[in-house]
């Protein structure tokens, strides 16, 4: 086996949000403006270092379409972690959260680690929600918060490390018996991303993960 | 001054039949002193038209498509008015379409709005609500669809491209968009995002969604988009669907090519696009995912048929718990459309629409038949190994697979005998044959009698 650590992430939100595009980004380094509808699922692998660990990452990029819940919910068994994105340029797809956030846990357990990605930073024009609303309603729900650019890769890499880093360490507490680390409640204190407080925030927050020593 | 196809097509028809050496079956002229019936055999054009009709001849490929999706009737002779009675009507069709946008949008270029924040009490209209709800429905299914059509097709430099800049100003009025090459003008198109399409100087649009303009449409991602947003308003318990841009892309992209018909395109595209809906319909609406024809329904039956033909990649695959919701979805609600490059989509439509039996069986054999001849990397491979192979398909030629899905077919059809030497004979790939060869002999041994009608 030629890895240390294998994680299922499941890439949900509406449709148009980046969803594919971050996923291209950060498993190919590369974009497109146009980059084909999902429909039903599209699955990638990338094998990345976290922390001196060999990371495989097997990622499950949905349909955005509310039609395709119903099948969408098949695939997110046996998830690890949730990365739901909505369009910062784009007031609906953050206002779809909260029901996004609803129709996934009825899949997936508590320990399941979740994130908030804001997707098209780059756009700042056309921005249609503020950091700090998205910061607090992330805070709210528990979860961790990024804003990305999957056209200008900003952030993108840094996302899935972040994800990364928690599922990790969520893993290494399960196998040493819940012990209790420095980081904890500080969630990824070593990979911190831009625009995010430090030791708030993180997948700990509500104990939607990592909160569970 | 189109062309009309019907005096025309016999002859392209009579060409057709004697390249493929079968001038015995021409088209039966059944009045034969003063013909007045054009009597066109399905059961000679099925056949013919699933083993491939030539690239060269849109114009056939479109009549044909026309024909076997039910948009023209058997009698040649009546295809013209057929034709024209379909046109006005779409004519109509997009007059009370476009009424009902600009009525409550704030004018044509409110429907550009990136924000969905629709405006409230804008209308002039005597029921002001009535018609702002059911433009605000459709303003919704419209920005979906605008997200979906801009990235139809991507790796086509079509789309992007203009229509004819006077037939485009004439649109609204007259409901008739044109064809590409109508016009030598190109017009220079604002490309807010910077993304170059592969031949700038040929397109007009960016691939930006809030550019795709529906009252006056400059390019065939216009239309394209129109065609959906009329069939979502007069099908609103389908409404539209993300992937019915895929199913919708081939039939417009066959029709702009016809050099007989393409100011039609988007008209003809239409009503072959709703015929072709109502055998893909079920699988498109959530509240039938469970029925026979719904999506899960389909995917059963894909799995019930796959297990048939080859048990033993079945077997592989539910061991490593590959479940055919995680990579049949795509396949089989597209027609394998995203699969595919145009030139094969076209290809393999000739097969599936020449199907008599819906929706579509052929289809489903197709999709087993992908499954059968990439088996043996399948049964070495892990979950992660199978998931990429099934989810990125590697470029196969399709008339192979194809092959191998007729004759997977066929054994069902006729309860005959079946050596692995025919199969190898037909398909091209010594590969292909040995691995279609091992499924052949899977399924004659878990073959039931009379089991051959469950897949009509």
């Amino acid at each position: 086996r030629d890895y240390d650590h294998l994680f299922k992430l499941v890439l949900i939100g509406d449709s148009g949000a980046g969803k594919s595009c971050l996923l291209l980004r950060f498993a190919d380094d590369a974009f497109t403006e146009s980059y084909i509808t999902t429909i039903g699922v599209d699955f990638r692998f990338k094998t990345i270092p976290v922390d001196k660990k060999t990371i495989k990452l097997q990622i499950w990029d949905t349909a955005g379409q509310e039609r395709f819940r119903t099948i969408t919910s098949a695939y997110y068994r046996g998830a690890d972690g949730i990365i739901l994105v909505y369009d910062i340029c784009d007031r609906e797809s953050f206002a779809h959260v909260d029901e996004w956030l609803n129709e996934v846990n009825r899949y997936v357990n508590e320990s399941t680690c979740k994130i908030l990605i804001g997707n098209k930073c780059d756009m700042e024009s056309e921005r249609q929600v503020s950091t700090e609303e998205a910061k607090k309603k992330a805070d709210d729900l528990g979860i961790a918060y990024i804003e990305c650019s999957a056209k200008e890769a900003t952030n993108v890499e840094q996302a899935f490390q972040m994800m990364s880093a928690e599922l990790i360490e969520k893993r290494q507490k399960q196998g040493a018996g819940g012990r209790s680390g420095p980081s904890a409640g500080g969630g990824v204190g070593l990979l911190q991303p831009k625009n995010r407080e430090a030791g708030k925030g993180s997948c700990g927050g509500l104990g939607s993960c990592g909160g569970g020593d | 001054m189109a062309i009309h196809v019907g005096s025309f097509f016999p002859l392209l028809l009579s060409f057709f039949l004697s390249s493929a050496g079968r001038t015995e079956v021409s088209p039966r002229i059944t009045d034969a002193d003063s013909p007045k019936v054009l009597e066109i055999d399905l059961n000679v054009v099925r056949p013919l038209c699933a083993e491939g009709v030539p690239d060269e001849v849109p114009a056939l490929r479109a009549a044909l498509w026309k024909l076997l999706l039910g948009y023209l009737p058997c009698d040649a002779f009546r295809w013209d008015s057929a034709l024209e009675v379909g046109r006005a009507a779409h004519a109509e069709f997009l007059k009370d379409l476009i009424g009902e946008l600009t009525v409550t949008s704030e004018g044509a270029e409110g429907s550009r709005r990136r924000a969905r924040s629709y405006s409230h009490e804008e209308s002039d209209s005597s029921d002001p609500m009535a018609e702002a709800a059911a433009s605000e429905g459709l303003e919704e299914v419209l920005d979906q669809i605008r997200k979906d059509t801009f990235r139809t097709r991507p790796e086509l430099d079509f789309f992007c491209r203009g229509l004819a800049p006077s037939s485009a100003s004439t649109n609204v009025a007259s409901g008739e968009s044109s064809g590409w090459w109508q016009g030598g003008r190109k017009e220079e198109g604002q490309r807010r995002n910077g993304v170059q399409p592969s031949e700038p100087e040929m397109a007009v649009t960016s691939r930006d969604p809030d550019e795709v303009d529906v009252v006056n449409p400059k390019s065939h991602y216009d239309c394209l988009a129109r065609v959906l947003l009329l069939y979502a308003k007069l099908n609103p318990g389908v409404r539209y669907v993300q992937g019915m841009n895929e199913l919708c892309a081939p039939l417009y992209f066959l029709f702009a090519q016809d050099p007989l018909n393409y100011e039609y395109a988007e008209a003809d595209t239409f009503f072959c696009f709703s015929h072709l809906m109502s055998d893909m319909r079920d699988a498109f609406v959530k509240t039938l995912d469970h029925t026979e024809g719904g999506m899960m329904g389909r995917i059963d039956k894909f799995s019930d048929l796959l297990r048939e033909k080859d048990a033993e990649v079945w077997q592989h695959l539910e061991s490593i718990k590959v479940c055919p919701v995680y990579y049949t979805v795509r396949w089989l609600t597209l027609m394998l459309a995203q699969e595919l490059d145009m030139p094969d989509v076209l290809r393999l439509w000739d097969a599936l629409l020449s199907d008599r039996a819906r929706p579509h069986p052929l289809l489903r054999y197709m999709c087993v038949a992908m499954v059968i001849c990439v088996r043996e990397v399948l049964l070495a491979g892990d979950f992660t190994d199978c998931m990429r192979l099934l989810q990125h398909y590697p470029p196969v030629p399709v008339d192979d697979i194809l092959q191998v899905a007729f004759r997977l077919r066929a054994l069902d059809l006729t309860q005959v005998g079946f050596s692995s030497s025919d199969l190898e004979a037909a398909a091209g790939g010594a590969e292909v044959a040995a691995a279609a060869a091992v499924a052949a002999a899977n399924s004659a041994k878990s073959r039931t009698a009379g089991s051959w009608w469950q897949w009509r």
